[in-house]
């Protein structure tokens, strides 16, 4: 039965080959579900399958999206109606949510990759996710911290710098 | 994060950038201003302003301390309006109890008078003069304004506040007669010089704003007065003669404008309330329905054009589709108030007496929940907009 599912295949942009369900996908992605509404007329009744270029996403990422994409979306895989546990009382734990840490527990370029490939194929779950994460990693950093991880040049004259932490000396 | 690498984290585009900021708390997002002023302009942005958090996030209440409300003490909290649709944790109300103000000598007794864009006004209960308190609940910064007045006027006291246009607030009270609830007169506060105006209405004789005189037919209610800052103007809703209209005034109490409300049948018009909501004043009435039930309507209204006085009316709903569903059919008295207009959203709160519930009621989709339930002698008296407002403001000095 698996094998009548048709299938996509997504070409990384270093050249690699990921083989999906399509439905999964559909699910997920509303950028590829958009690419295959617009490939099928061509492609209907053929047994020819179709590969589809995502020329902003490496392997490497790619292939963490769709381990996320197949966890998630795939409903023989899923326990439970994948949306339900935005309305779960606070301290149940949604069976996907182990596998959510899990999956943000990554250095951080990895991890802005994957914020991008979100943004990029559009699969909100994952763009919630992941910038959660990069939020969850920046609330706790002191300013300086901040500017390392983020290469940021602090620009402020002294003057400013110290009229916008006074500005701000109730945050801290 | 524990490599500190600037690789792909430097690159991210301003939009991702926002997009992180705002699952943030609000505090950890101000912090971050000092970062470069890249970071504090995004920020500030008037239009991230949304996103981080500045939109509407609870409603503060007021109730009894104890069942004997002659002690006139209230207790504060917070109804979280967020919950269930964001998961950004309110950290930035880690006090809704308003315990750095209330345990203060002195400040026992205070009560909400109004709210604006982000600042709380109280005063004290049972005292009619002595200090009023301004309060930007997110920062906890505060100040106290002496108020004057004398002993055979009432004082309503309102809030004009624009953190986008100002760091400053303006006072505007209005003087009542307590025999006929003429207007005497009108005095403006401003927190950038720290004093009180001569009376403006007196003033304003000569100016001829409007026609003179104006104040000599228009009463205001000494109980539940209805006042919305909306683009800089205060609107009062006022009895003209026998009539009701909005007198329009800016922040320095200077008499605009008199426009009219919608037109609506008088009879059996119960109340009527003003609110800023999506940056348009709001009109709201309610009135007995000629039915079997005790049925009310609440129609709702939005001044489309200022200009022109053009009002729209936006939703009309009974207390019986409101409120039937929650009893399960059993008959009760559907009277209600209405509590306030959610600022970003198409969604009134009613607090409907019977069942002690407080109601949103969406317009958009037609959908009823209940946020809070209180027991009777709990019922709230008071409530104020939760607006976040992450502005250090040099007129709040405490």
């Amino acid at each position: 039965m698996a094998s009548e599912k048709k299938v996509v295949f997504l070409r990384s942009s270093d050249g690699e080959a990921f083989e999906v369900s399509e439905e999964v996908i559909s699910a997920a992605s509303v950028t590829i579900k958009g690419m295959i509404d617009e490939e099928s007329p061509s492609r209907a009744d053929t047994a020819a399958t179709t590969t589809l270029a995502i020329p902003n996403v490496t392997a490497a990422t790619l292939s963490r999206v769709l381990h996320y994409v197949n966890k998630h979306f795939d409903a023989a895989a899923v326990v439970g109606r994948p949306d339900d546990y935005i309305f779960c009382a606070p301290g149940d734990e949604h069976p996907l949510a182990r596998f959510d840490d899990d999956f943000v527990d990554v250095d951080n370029d990895t991890l802005i990759d994957l914020v991008h490939a979100a943004e990029y194929l559009h699969i909100k779950k994952l763009f919630d996710l992941t910038c959660k994460a990069v939020a969850d990693k920046l609330k706790g950093r002191t300013i300086d911290q901040i500017r390392e991880t983020f290469g940021i040049v602090n620009d402020y004259t002294v003057e400013e710098e110290v009229e916008v932490y006074r500005e701000n000396s109730w945050a801290f | 994060m524990d490599d500190c690498s600037a690789g792909a984290v430097a690159g991210l585009p301003d939009d991702l950038l926002v997009e992180i900021l705002s699952r943030v708390p609000a505090k950890s997002a101000c912090r971050f201003k000092c970062v470069s002023r890249t970071w504090r302009d995004l920020i500030a942005d008037p239009n991230h302003r949304k996103k981080l958090h500045h939109a509407m996030q609870g409603l503060f209440i007021m109730t009894p301390e104890t069942m004997t409300p002659e002690t006139g003490l209230y207790t504060f909290g917070l109804i979280d309006l967020t919950a269930g649709s964001s998961s950004v944790p309110l950290d930035d109300a880690d006090d809704p109890g308003f315990s750095f103000l209330t345990e203060r000598p002195g400040m026992h007794n205070l009560v909400f008078k109004d709210s604006c864009n982000g600042l709380i006004l109280f005063g004290h209960q049972c005292v009619e003069l002595g200090d009023i308190v301004v309060c930007n609940p997110t920062t906890k910064q505060w100040a106290c304004v002496p108020i004057f007045g004398s002993p055979d006027r009432f004082n309503h006291t309102f809030l004009a506040f624009d953190p986008a246009v100002s760091s400053h607030f303006h006072l505007v009270q209005f003087q009542i007669s307590w025999e006929d609830q003429m207007l005497l007169g009108l005095h403006a506060y401003s927190s950038e010089t720290g004093t009180w105006s001569h009376n403006q209405i007196e003033c304003q004789e000569e100016q001829g704003l409007l026609a003179a005189g104006w104040h000599r037919h228009v009463t205001i209610s000494y109980t539940d007065p209805r006042c919305a800052f909306v683009n800089g103007f205060l609107y009062l809703l006022v009895w003209d003669l026998d009539q009701k209209r909005i007198i329009v005034l800016d922040v320095q109490g200077k008499a605009r404008r008199m426009i009219e409300v919608p037109s609506m049948a008088d009879r059996g018009l119960l109340s009527c309330y003003l609110e800023q909501s999506q940056g348009c004043l709001h009109f709201m009435t309610t009135e007995i329905l000629d039915t079997p039930e005790e049925n009310y309507k609440l129609s709702i209204w939005v001044l489309q054009d200022y200009d022109t006085q053009e009002w729209v009316l936006k939703n009309t709903v009974s207390s019986l589709e409101v409120f039937g569903k929650l009893t399960g059919g059993h008959i009760l008295d559907f009277n209600f108030s209405v509590v306030d207009i959610h600022q970003d959203r198409n969604v009134v709160f009613l607090f409907h007496y019977d069942s002690g519930k407080l109601v949103a009621y969406d317009m958009d989709h037609k959908e009823v929940s209940v946020i809070a339930a209180f027991e009777k002698w709990r019922t709230p008296f008071g409530f104020a907009r939760y607006v976040p407002c992450f502005s250090g403001s040099p007129a709040l000095t405490s």
